[in-house]
């Protein structure tokens, strides 16, 4: 059915995983409905640029948290999470307009967390310089921002 | 009807004035219109929903975008519905909500593919279970491709996953209710009533899911009507009631509903083409008969005509067999399907009037009536009257001798029935006649006559000693040819019925025979063919292809769990 609809003209990867949350707002849907999983969050992470060889491979958005899973091809996922709240495992590396960032390394996962009014953002990967260029490339838009650029009350 | 010099068999003499040409233009008996009544409605409707989509895959933000027209409307409309939130009625609608829950869903889905494996209903299963694996990834697809967040400003009363343009769950039940009910219930005004009360719950659902805050009612309706579009389509399209019935009586399932319209096209198709003035029709002898539908059917003289009814389901099924038999042995003889109904009737046709020619005793061939173009035709034999199965008859010493002798002459005129079992041997007295000629072939290999030869030797040592059997069959055949024949013979030679008949008996039959007839090096019958690799990799890769659905459908349903 994929390679139908690719035969038709519409971007088959588009049509699995849907648009990118891109953090400038040219593509809102994604960023509105992840917002809307999570109503308290004030933070909705999203994707400054990706960098070349990685892709979303899936984006499940649902009520209660979002989850976007990003591979390389070679077996390496970065997997980000916007949940209600959070419980910090690793060391507080820094606090800036109100997002406290936690980091616990270990040899087999990086794992970030951003805590902040409402919300958290995960981000889980596997140590390295390839994954760490896909981790870098996670942003975050404030749910205010979003609203002003999307015109949805939220 | 008349006494004839055959003996006592009665010729049937249609009236050649009551026949009339159709002239060009005036369609036949029973014109096909797989689309009639509802589906009509549900295409228009449809066509109109492909249209909307293709409008909003291209401008989506000018369709969906916040402060559309589209959204107001939709907004408007859920207003009245957030505005009218109850205790109570928050309580109903939570439990409408509950029935699209992945569970129940897939309960369903998974009662409908075993009830449908236990009734052994293959193609409606395939285009059940088609449905079900198409219809979420390509909504899935849409709705990632549109990209509709959930409705705005509003409290979320109950779950959602993805986007919200179509509503994914809505369309699940819908194609999941409304193929269990072309699949599962029997047409005719119960079927009706289920369609409405289906149409009634998914109104509810969908009008619950508004309520709750978590979808559009423009999403709810573009759901239901692709969900309905879809499972409606697929089955009046694939799987019409007038040629693949649903029914749970065993004996019926594989032959063709005899409703009013297929009677009067039964009727006058026999008048027209064959000059025939029938006044009744009933299914005869359907038990034994898979492939077609066998019809008696009552004249307006009180005699009688036997006839099979040949559809799309009865070629489908000699395409699905030849297919299993390539892929399981080769090509043991031609395996090659027809093409059309139509071929399927003319060669067994051919076959009798080749075997009436050949002095082999069959019913005699009255011709072929069209009923549908190119889809239905009837083929029209002499009725026996009074004549039963081998395996109900007493079996005399000049039935045996008939038997073979039948088969001698098959061998003289070039010609294998390919079928020879009990209920294809009709005895009346002493005499016997071979029915069932669809799997005849004109000049057979020597391996398909012997086994022929093989099987009326063990059907008709069902019913006599095989010792006396034997020694009337050296009076026609050589010893070699008998030695040939058993050497063929296998389970997979010989035909189901005759297979049980065998082990029916105390004594292994075919063991027996084999020791009666001289000896000769068993026979392999394992062939590697192009066409039965080049089967075979199709197989494999159709495979492919459903499992990569599967898969691809259980990456959806886990992600939305």
């Amino acid at each position: 059915m994929l390679t139908l609809l690719s035969a038709c003209g519409i971007d088959s990867e588009t049509v699995r995983v849907g648009h990118l949350p891109l953090c400038d707002h040219s593509n809102t849907g994604r960023l509105i409905l992840m917002a809307q999983s999570v109503p308290s969050a004030q933070m909705i992470p999203c994707i400054e640029e990706l960098p070349d060889g990685w892709r979303l491979k899936h984006a499940d958005v649902e009520t209660g948290r979002s989850r976007l899973q990003f591979d390389n091809g070679g077996g390496t996922d970065v997997v980000v999470y916007l949940l209600a709240s959070c419980s910090p495992i690793g060391e507080l590396i820094g606090s800036e307009s109100g997002v406290d960032r936690y980091v616990a390394l270990n040899e087999e996962s990086r794992v970030e967390e951003q805590v902040f009014d409402g919300g958290c953002i995960r981000i889980e990967s596997p140590p390295g310089e390839e994954p760490g260029r896909m981790a870098d490339a996670i942003g975050s838009i404030t749910r205010d921002a979003l609203r002003v650029g999307s015109g949805w009350e939220l | 009807m008349e006494e004839t010099p055959r003996g006592r068999r009665i010729v049937i003499k249609p009236e050649w004035a009551r026949r009339r040409r159709r002239p060009s233009g005036e369609p036949e008996p029973l014109p096909r219109r797989p689309l009639a009544g509802a589906s009509k409605f549900w295409i228009l409707l449809a066509a109109l929903v492909v249209l909307v989509v293709a409008l909003l895959l291209s401008s989506t933000s000018f369709f969906l975008g916040s402060g559309s027209w589209w959204n107001s409307l939709d907004e408007d409309v859920m207003g009245v519905f957030i505005d009218a939130r109850a205790g109570w009625l928050t309580n109903i609608a939570e439990f409408f909500d509950q029935l699209r829950s992945d569970w129940l869903i897939t309960t369903l889905r998974l009662g409908t593919i075993v009830t449908l494996v236990f009734v052994k209903r293959w193609r409606h299963l395939m285009i059940f279970v088609t449905v079900m694996l198409a219809t979420e990834p390509l909504m899935t697809g849409l709705a990632n491709r549109l990209a509709r967040p959930r409705p705005d400003g509003i409290e979320f009363l109950t779950d959602w996953a993805g986007f919200s343009f179509p509503s994914i769950p809505l369309t699940a039940l819908t194609v999941t209710l409304l193929s269990m009910a072309y699949a599962l219930v029997v047409p005719g005004l119960f079927r009706k009533w289920v369609l409405v009360g289906i149409s009634g719950v998914l109104t509810l659902v969908g009008l619950s899911r508004i309520y709750l805050g978590v979808e559009r009612p423009t999403e709810m309706a573009v759901a239901g009507i692709i969900g309905a579009t879809i499972s409606m389509l697929a089955f009046r399209l694939i799987t019409p009631d007038s040629v693949f019935p649903v029914s749970y009586d065993r004996s019926k399932a594989a032959h063709l509903e005899l409703n009013e319209a297929r009677l009067g096209a039964i009727f006058s198709g026999l008048r027209d083409q064959l000059g025939f003035e029938a006044v009744s029709a009933e299914l005869f002898g359907a038990e034994g008969s898979a492939g077609s539908t066998p019809l008696r059917i009552g004249l307006a003289d009180g005699g009688y005509i036997f006839a099979k009814l040949y559809a799309q389901n009865h070629l489908r099924s000699d395409r699905w067999y030849k297919l299993g038999r390539t892929l399981l042995y080769g090509a043991l003889e031609d395996e090659t399907s027809y093409r059309s109904v139509r071929r399927l009737a003319e060669h067994e046709d051919h076959v009798m009037r080749l075997m009436a020619a050949g002095g082999i005793p069959i019913p005699e061939p009255l011709g072929i009536v069209e009923i549908t173009h190119g889809r239905e035709y009837l083929l029209v034999t002499e009725f026996l009257d009074a004549a039963g199965e081998m395996s109900q008859s007493v079996v005399s010493e000049p039935v045996v001798d008939a038997g073979l002798q039948a088969v001698r002459a098959m061998w003289d005129s070039g010609l294998a029935h390919r079928d020879i079992k009990p209920a294809n041997i009709l005895v009346r007295n002493d005499d016997i006649y071979l029915i069932d000629h669809a799997f005849g072939e004109i000049r057979p290999s020597p391996w398909r006559q012997a086994v022929d030869l093989a099987n009326m030797m063990l059907t008709l040592s069902v019913g006599y000693p095989p010792e006396e059997v034997h020694s009337r069959a050296a009076l026609i055949f050589s010893d070699d040819e008998i030695g040939e024949a058993f050497a063929v013979a296998r389970s997979v030679t010989i035909p189901g019925e005759l297979r049980t008949a065998i082990k029916s008996g105390p004594d292994d039959l075919l063991a027996r025979n084999r020791q009666l007839a001289a000896p000769r090096q068993p026979i392999g019958i394992q062939r590697w063919t192009p066409r039965r690799i080049s089967a075979l990799v199709a197989v494999i890769g159709g495979a492919a292809v459903i499992a990569r659905l599967i898969a691809l459908n259980l990456s959806i349903v886990g992600r939305l769990l």
